[in-house]
């Protein structure tokens, strides 16, 4: 599970290559896009932004211990 | 009394010692060694045909990298197809690709050692430092690594080159930086488990100073994690670097590099 955080974090950081291959307009070309003009005010966003949906996965990976493993309850 | 007592003590463990020919001429040993592991012999070789076309470049490759060639009346030949005279092509502001390519060599190993040598060698020292030290130093370094580790490697890169511009020694910059957290982390675990141990214990007992007890017995014992990552970064830093080539924010447009946008 734990795994799973880490890789989900790898594939974020790969769909930037990923849309670049497939001209998909999402949010890793915006990225691109704003590094290239410098628009600064736009990378501070997304990079925030996905620091935020990667935290916020490991929170709930965290917190499915207890689901999934008897052994492990949080009070 | 003691003459014969060798031989009535019976050899109780088998001989381990390794079966290794004497050391002898450089190439017995090298011609030992493609027999015992072969397919070690041939990344070998593989790496070391890699090494030489980026040491010898300026010999091997038929134009100069960054040359728009010229041809006979002024025409710039752009985008022609591999024949007799470009053996893979132009590309399409009339440099030769081939030159491009041998050239590459070099900026990727330059790229890749660089990093690694940078990052790995001081972002260990910061690891074994902050793991050693404990309480108050480890508890602000690990801090920073977590909230780095929340950002992806590539987009921490990407943003560090957004900042400091394109230029080669600033894609060796961002990738030191990209590749802080699994370094720290990983050299901090280790030395958190080599410093319970008995020796280092005793060390710290009869009252050797810090430093001494850090770089005399637990950076000898953590240089197997050392080279481990240094090996796997260096793959890591040759590939982030084409990654940022394609994405266009790497190095220089002129810089020959393997990957091209």
């Amino acid at each position: 599970m734990t795994v799973a955080g880490y890789q989900f974090a790898r594939l974020l950081g790969g769909v930037i290559i990923v849309e670049s291959i497939f001209v998909v307009p999402g949010m890793g070309t915006l990225l691109i896009e704003s590094i290239i003009h410098r628009d600064f005010i736009v990378l501070q966003a997304i990079v925030v932004l996905i620091a935020a949906v990667i935290l916020i996965l490991n929170l709930l990976i965290d917190l499915s211990y207890g689901v999934f493993d008897p052994r492990v309850r949080y009070q | 009394m003691v003459a014969g007592s060798d031989a009535m003590v019976a050899r109780t463990t088998p001989d381990t010692r390794a079966e290794w020919p004497a050391r002898g001429a450089p190439w017995t040993v090298l011609a030992a060694f493609a027999r015992r592991k072969p397919l070690g012999a041939v990344g070998g070789l593989i790496v070391l045909a890699l090494v030489l076309t980026a040491l010898l470049a300026p010999l091997i490759s038929p134009y100069d990298p960054r040359q728009i060639i010229r041809e006979a009346d002024n025409r710039v030949p752009v985008y022609v197809a591999p024949g007799a005279a470009y053996p893979m092509g132009t590309d399409h502001v009339g440099r030769d690709i081939v030159s491009r390519i041998i050239y590459g060599a070099r900026i990727s190993l330059y790229v890749g050692l660089g990093a690694v040598l940078i990052g790995v060698t001081g972002w260990f020292f910061v690891g074994m430092v902050s793991a050693y030290a404990g309480r108050t130093v480890d508890l602000v370094v690990q801090r920073v690594v977590d909230a780095m580790m929340a950002v992806p490697g590539l987009i921490i890169v990407l943003a560090i080159m957004a900042v400091l511009g394109s230029s080669l020694n600033n894609v060796i910059i961002a990738i030191v930086i990209g590749m802080t957290a699994p370094v720290v982390r990983t050299v901090r675990s280790q030395v958190l488990s080599v410093k319970e141990m008995e020796y280092v214990v005793a060390a710290r007992a009869i009252g050797a100073r810090s430093a001494r007890v850090v770089l005399r017995h637990i950076m000898p014992n953590c240089l197997a994690i050392y080279l481990i990552l240094a090996t796997y970064y260096l793959g890591f830093a040759i590939i982030l670097e084409a990654s940022l080539s394609f994405l266009g924010v790497g190095v220089p447009p002129d810089v020959p590099s393997w990957v091209e946008c």
